[in-house]
């Protein structure tokens, strides 16, 4: 009887033991499905800041990959700040003429970054520069 | 060692290697999760190669530029001053794209199609695992085709 108790016993230890290993494993893929759910979500908003009609550059109707510097502007309508949920800052540096263009500021602007290079026209003399557009998440 | 001591051993034996399995089925299973870092290299890519192909240079885009070191190339009547001024622009790319990524990121820069001729940069020769960008096409005497990867 006094065996059968024991063997139950470290039985139990042990299903306790795996069930903490099985629960942090489980809480650590969860974190790396909500990071993975959320770099994808970051990467939608740059593909989204490019290819805002109000920044990109366009000719007779014609659209370029690139950035219009004589549009760009603060961002502070209240649809940025829905479509922007999580973001604290979006600004534009000019690698070429180390230049930085503010697009939308929510809080401290203070977190982790995620960045892509972008192309930068300048029409005044028709100047296209390379330039990194950052996202400041909180 | 009696009998209830050895189905003791026994189960603990069992329920080890349960566990041990059990570990390394998830930790394999981890390692297969990178489709997040790879989409957010490919827009990386993506936008670099299409950012450097329209940069202004002196007497037009590097993607002018590019065009016409392909033109005095395949000259007959060979400007050899013209296409080295041309396709010096190559070396400009390289320390254009390496000024843009992490320090140690190997990458490749390939031109083919009718320009392949020109020149192919490849601080580090991708082997396994690399990301491309789509294609940029450049129209020469035929297509010029540059495709950048990153290691």
């Amino acid at each position: 009887m006094s065996i059968t108790v024991l063997v139950l016993a470290v039985f139990f230890v042990l299903l306790f033991i795996g069930l903490i290993f099985y629960f942090s494993f489980s809480f650590e893929s969860f974190k790396e499905s909500q990071d993975k759910i959320l770099g994808e979500r970051y990467n939608v908003y740059l593909s989204y800041i490019i290819n805002l009609p109000e920044l990109k550059c366009s000719y007779m109707g014609v659209e370029k990959e690139c950035l219009d510097v004589s549009k760009i502007r603060k961002l502070n309508d209240p649809y940025y700040k829905r479509v922007f949920s999580g973001v604290t800052k979006i600004y534009v540096q000019d690698i070429t003429n180390n230049k930085e263009y503010d697009l939308y500021q929510s809080g401290a602007g203070v977190g982790e970054v995620y960045s892509t290079p972008t192309s930068l026209y300048y029409p005044e003399n028709n100047q296209y520069t390379i330039g990194k557009l950052y996202l400041v998440i909180e | 060692m009696k009998k209830g001591q050895l189905e003791m051993v026994g189960l603990t034996v069992i329920v080890i290697i349960m566990i041990v399995i059990f570990i390394l089925f998830v930790s394999l299973n981890r390692s297969k999760d990178s489709g997040s870092i790879t989409a957010r290299e490919s827009l990386y890519a993506n936008n670099l190669l299409n950012a450097i192909m329209l940069y202004s240079l002196d007497k037009g885009s590097v993607s002018d530029y590019i065009q016409k070191c392909d033109q005095y190339t395949n000259s007959i009547n060979l400007d050899q001053a013209k296409k080295d001024e041309y396709c010096g622009v190559i070396n400009k790319i390289d320390s254009l794209i390496k000024s843009l990524l992490r320090a140690n990121q190997k990458f490749e820069l390939l031109f083919s199609g009718e320009c392949g001729d020109i020149a192919d940069i490849t601080p580090g020769r991708c082997e396994n695992d690399f990301i491309t960008a789509s294609p940029y096409y450049i129209r020469t005497s035929g297509t010029c085709k540059i495709s950048l990867k990153f290691c």
